[in-house]
């Protein structure tokens, strides 16, 4: 006896019901659409933003942050002080010759012969120039080629300078005062003119004036 | 012989100092800054001694040796050099090359008038016993 297979019936299921999940398929394909656009779209400023970070990652990379740090400013540093104790050498020497020159009896038959030694002396010490000569541009190529790296990283990623920060109070005075030392072309108070103000007339009226600080900045104004 | 240094020295400052040192040791010192002042010098005039500076812009003075003996035959050299301070070698690498070159003396940066002095009274001598021998085989 073979048994009939039993005959495979459609679930009943209410027309509403029916009608409704249609529309909810219908539903949830519009949306696909919708989410597959968004995504689209949100993936590829993802990839943006990844290629800007892996440019800049690589720019960082070529500035060599660690050849700078570790080799570059070293010996920049370096440099720099061997020129300041190279140029203070001769300047002790220059200095003590000129004193030496200074304290000659100027009646002494040899005179002449120990003003020759010690002039001699401040030529042999302004030799020091050479060598300086040759390690100041060795700082000045290090600071180029690091103005060059930090230039190319701020162009490759798209940095501008931003305003200056607000000066100090006391950043301010020492900017109008000129305190921070000699800039290139000026407009510091020229040597002369300082030299006037403390020159001779040191028991003048005008010198009397000088009795405070205030006095004394005013002449730098 | 003349006592005339031709100095060939293209930081004005260094030739000014070397000059002066020179000039105290009793020679006249004439300073030129690249081969072709220095060779323009050597025909117009003679020079007891040459004073040389290595390295001269982009040039090694020691390859041009040469060039200076043909133009000044039997003047004594001397090499001078600071070297290069990206290249610590160098100043001692050209040292050696002029020697070997058979410079007559070397005189390496910083160097102070006792050495010029010296360098001065071997050259006299040298004038000395050379203007003899050239004496002697005139004679023979």
């Amino acid at each position: 006896m073979t048994l009939a297979a039993a005959p495979k019936s459609e679930p009943e299921f209410d027309p509403m019901l029916q009608t409704a999940m249609r529309t909810s398929e219908e539903l949830v394909s519009l949306m696909n659409a919708f989410f597959v656009r968004l995504d689209t779209r949100r993936s590829g400023d993802f990839i943006s933003i990844a290629d800007e970070i892996n440019k800049a990652k690589s720019e960082i990379r070529s500035l060599r942050p660690q050849d700078i740090s570790e080799t570059r400013l070293p010996t920049a540093g370096a440099e720099l002080l061997a020129i300041t104790r190279d140029t203070e050498n001769a300047t002790n020497v220059i200095m003590t010759a000129a004193e030496t020159m200074l304290g000659l009896d100027a009646s002494a038959p040899d005179v002449k012969d120990r003003v020759d030694d010690e002039v001699m002396k401040i030529f042999e010490a302004c030799s020091f120039q050479d060598i300086t000569g040759q390690r100041v541009s060795k700082i000045v190529q290090v600071l180029t080629q690091i103005e060059q790296r930090v230039s190319r990283l701020a162009e490759a990623i798209g940095l501008d300078d931003a305003s200056p920060p607000e000066l100090t109070a006391e950043e301010k005075r020492q900017r109008d005062l000129l305190l921070n030392g000699p800039a290139i072309g000026g407009p510091e108070t020229q040597q002369a003119d300082i030299d006037d103000l403390f020159s001779a007339d040191a028991t003048s009226s005008d010198a009397d004036k000088l009795n405070s600080q205030d006095d004394i900045d005013a002449l730098f104004d | 012989m003349s006592r005339r240094v031709l100095i060939l020295e293209d930081s004005r400052t260094q030739a000014i100092i070397i000059s002066k040192m020179f000039q105290r040791a009793g020679y006249e010192a004439i300073c030129v800054v690249d081969q072709a002042d220095a060779l323009a010098q050597l025909r117009t005039q003679s020079f007891g001694l040459l004073v040389l500076d290595v390295f001269i812009e982009a040039r090694n003075t020691l390859d041009d040796l040469e060039v200076y003996r043909e133009m000044a035959p039997q003047v004594p050299i001397a090499i001078m050099t600071a070297g290069q301070i990206d290249n610590p070698d160098a100043g001692a690498t050209a040292l050696n090359k002029a020697r070997r070159a058979r410079v007559n003396f070397l005189l390496p940066k910083p160097f102070f008038y006792d050495d010029v002095k010296q360098v001065c009274e071997d050259v006299d001598a040298f004038w000395t016993r050379n203007g003899a021998e050239n004496s002697l085989s005139a004679a023979g």
